[in-house]
């Protein structure tokens, strides 16, 4: 049996910032279906990853290939094409309307014959009402729902969240939970970076623990989970971080 | 252009507008905008925009002129090419929004276009500012000559400062990234330079000459400047500023047009790393904008405190001690007395001693003047407390307070820092013109210190009132001056403050007058009355600033900030 390509590889990634490596040698694959968890302490090189997963800032080393296409400058326009990046906080353009936002992000992506599929998104998001609405009339989970819109109009096969239940209402997080279920079904990679275990637990497949930039656990959900009650143990064992409900001497 | 690039700049700028024009609905921004639009009008160089082509600057006339004129050119020129090749950081990054990182860098998008993006969008601020400039400039020049050519002429110069500057920017990392490390690049722009100023030097005899009288520098400046190589780059500068007929100007703006292609090209195809440098810019602008919303300043360590607060006791209290603990390092007891008593003495020190006189009266002059300075035109400088009372007031809203308690407790620190540095001025203002009429002195600067106070602490409550009814104009967002609001803002202040301060000061004037009057003609010596009639003048300050507070007091509590800064 032949695996498909990996929609997300990344291979020897090395960060470095003056002396100091924020990445080290790290290498991984996403497929389509599947939903990558990334975790890691404080400091651990989450944030940079993901950075130069989605091309915000180059490597220093190492190859990325989003959808088969090198994250080089000749070919970065291409592997953009196919990407999607959630950032933790919903940054909007001040003076575009919500239906503003989709048709520049329709021009952007030159997603042809977006209204329906843009009609179709702001009422799975709940946002119709507030399609003439600038920015600063939305509330965060409305802001958080058209940075969704957006992201999604262009059908990206690789998709980056990061945080992607800060700020949300328990309304909010279970809609988001479906989002990010419903497209690993439809066959994106995803990459999803957060510091709660437990939502990691209820949507990823596959898992990825940092610590200093170093990779110290990667593998499927269950494997990296082992004989562990839950991912939580696994992750106080593998970062070696103090445990806050352990009773201390 | 990229179209989505397009699409977003021109529906930015359309629905920017319209929002602005929509604001107009309410009568305090129409009132302002008129105000803004007639002062324009009636005292910048508005109408010059339509007097006829024809007239411009005439060239320098004398030696000396000339010679200036050459050494400011040359002094500027050596301004912007050291900072681009030695001082700005290799690596300053651009100047994008969150928003723009967010969707644009992760967008598919070249490094060029984004760069072309940026590099469109500022000509865009360039021009605003040089029309500014230009409006501003008219007024004070005696032969204006075509506004608009000015105005093309000084977006066209700042065009190429800008594209230089991120051109040796990329050019520098480049550089780098080809093992010439920064020290080297900046020993190589040093020698450069040397060799640039010092081949001049040589050719105009520096060295060989006397400098015996003021025409004598002159003349070597003029020297200098026209040898070559430094001619070379003076030369086309100083003609481009004298150009006086149809066709030097044009010849002018089309050179500069030129330039500004080329560098515009140069900084197209030199693109080099930006984006982590503009990811942290942007984030460093973001924290401090989200430390200010939080009340949260951004210290590099902790200020001690001004004195000990005690759990109980007036709330004033509480503000003031807070609020000097956010002003600095200089409400300490050793400072606030150190300073005026050092001030005193040794300008004492020096009026007293025959050898040392000249210098303790320059002293005492320049702190006179600084003293008068300060009182009229410190609240103008110091509006500290109205960001901050906006940056805060979610947290202050929810306190137990008074709102005049509250606009109190935020404006006394910025007074007291003020009045601080006035009487530390005031201190050493007392021996101005010691030796010929001392005592008339000392009464004027005593009637400064107390009626100085006075004004600061009336001319420091009217940010607020301004604040409070335009918040609109008030900067509360970390993104620097915008446009029209920006402008209309500064000079409605300056307007305010003058109608201001002339009702403010006449009724205590004139009571001060009277009161003086009055005890003259009980043959109560002349000082004593000055004294007297200016603390009842200030009585009648601070019986206005009362009123005031109480006004606006009651504007803070009902002051919906949800809607009013939204």
């Amino acid at each position: 049996m032949t695996h498909p390509a990996p929609l997300i590889a990344v291979s020897g990634l090395t960060k470095i910032y003056d002396a100091f490596a924020a990445v080290n040698d790290l290498s991984f694959e996403v497929h389509g279906g599947q939903v990558l968890g990334l975790v890691g302490p404080n400091g651990a090189g989450k944030t940079t990853t993901l950075r130069c997963v989605t091309g915000l800032i180059p490597a220093t080393k190492g190859s990325i290939h989003l959808a088969g296409y090198p994250l080089t400058e000749r070919d970065a326009v291409v592997a953009k094409q196919q990407l999607a990046f959630f950032p933790d906080e919903p940054k909007l353009f001040e003076h575009l309307t919500v239906w503003q936002h989709l048709v520049f992000i329709a021009r952007l992506y030159q997603v042809h014959d977006f209204e329906p599929r843009a009609g179709a998104l702001l009422t799975q998001l709940e946002l119709t009402d507030q399609r003439n609405s600038l920015p600063n009339q939305l509330s965060r989970g409305m802001k958080q729902k058209l940075v969704l819109a957006c992201g999604l109009l262009h059908q990206p096969k690789c998709i980056v969240f990061d945080e992607p239940l800060t700020g949300l209402d328990p309304g909010g997080i279970r809609s988001m939970k479906t989002v990010i279920r419903q497209l690993a079904a439809d066959g994106a990679a995803i990459v999803l970076s957060s510091h709660l275990l437990s939502l990691l637990e209820e949507v990823c497949s596959h898992v990825l623990i940092l610590k200093g930039g170093v990779k110290i656990a990667y593998g499927a959900l269950d494997e990296v989970r082992g004989t562990a009650a839950s991912l939580e143990d696994v992750f106080f064992q593998a970062t070696g971080t103090a445990d806050a409900s352990e009773p201390r001497p | 252009m990229n179209p989505a690039l397009r699409y977003l700049l021109s529906t930015s700028f359309k629905n920017a507008v319209r929002s602005r024009l929509q604001r107009l609905r309410e009568p305090r921004y129409l009132i302002g905008a008129i105000f803004v639009l007639g002062y324009l009008w009636a005292y910048s160089g508005f109408r010059t925009f339509k007097r006829p082509p024809g007239t411009f600057i005439e060239g320098a006339g004398s030696v000396v002129e000339l010679a200036l004129e050459s050494a400011v050119v040359l002094a500027i020129f050596l301004v912007v090419v050291t900072y681009a090749w030695v001082i700005r950081e290799e690596e300053s990054g651009l100047r994008f929004t969150e928003a723009e990182i967010g969707f644009l860098f992760p967008a598919p998008l070249t490094r060029r276009e984004l760069v072309r993006f940026h590099l469109l969008r500022t000509e865009a601020r360039l021009a605003l500012s040089a029309f500014a400039v230009t409006l501003f400039s008219l007024r004070f020049m005696a032969s204006p000559g075509h506004a608009l050519t000015r105005f093309i002429g000084t977006w066209l110069v700042f065009s190429v400062i800008s594209f230089h500057s991120l051109a040796a920017g990329f050019t520098r990392q480049s550089l780098a990234l080809r093992g010439l490390s920064q020290a080297l690049q900046r020993v190589l722009f040093a020698v450069v330079m040397l060799t640039f100023l010092g081949l001049s030097a040589r050719a105009a005899h520096l060295g060989e000459r006397a400098y015996e009288s003021a025409d004598d520098v002159a003349q070597a400046v003029v020297a200098f400047t026209g040898a070559a190589p430094v001619r070379w780059v003076v030369g086309p500068l100083v003609a481009a500023k004298n150009a006086s007929t149809p066709t030097e100007v044009a010849g002018t703006l089309l050179a500069f047009g030129l330039l500004s292609l080329a560098l515009f090209a140069w900084v197209s195809r030199s693109v080099g790393r930006f984006e982590e440098a503009t990811l942290a810019r942007a984030q460093r602008v973001a924290q401090r904008l989200s430390a200010r919303k939080s009340g949260l300043r951004t210290p590099t360590k902790p200020t001690a405190e001004p004195f000990r607060l005690a759990p109980t006791g007036p709330p004033l209290l509480a503000f003031v001690w807070s609020g000097l603990i956010s002003s600095g390092r200089w409400a300490r007891p050793s400072i606030v007395l150190g300073v005026p008593t050092l001030s005193l003495v040794v300008t004492w020190a020096l009026v007293s001693n025959p050898n040392t006189e000249l210098i303790g009266d320059i002293i005492a002059t320049v702190s006179l003047f600084t003293a008068v300075f300060m009182t009229l035109f410190g609240p103008i400088m110091a509006r500290g407390g109205v960001p901050r009372l906006f940056e805060r007031i979610e947290l202050v809203k929810s306190l137990p307070v008074r709102g005049s308690l509250v606009i109190l407790g935020e404006l006394m620190p910025t007074v007291l820092m003020l009045v601080w540095l006035q009487w530390s001025a005031c201190c050493s203002g007392l021996f101005f013109n010691a030796h010929d009429t001392p005592f008339s002195v000392v009464t004027g600067v005593v009637c400064l210190m107390l009626f100085g106070p006075a004004v600061t602490a009336f001319l420091t409550v009217v940010p607020f009132g301004i604040a409070l009814y335009f918040p609109g104009w008030v900067k509360t967002k970390d993104e620097g001056p915008r446009g029209f609001e920006a402008i209309g803002q500064r000079l409605l202040f300056r307007f305010v403050f003058l109608v201001l301060l002339v009702i403010g000061v006449l009724p205590a004037s004139a009571l001060a007058f009277g009161v003086g009057f009055v005890l003259s003609l009980l043959n109560v010596p002349l000082e004593v009355c000055a004294v007297v009639g200016t603390g009842f003048a200030t009585l009648v300050m601070l019986a206005e600033i009362g009123v005031m507070l109480l006004v606006l007091g009651r504007r803070y509590e009902a002051f919906d900030f949800s809607k009013e800064l939204a």
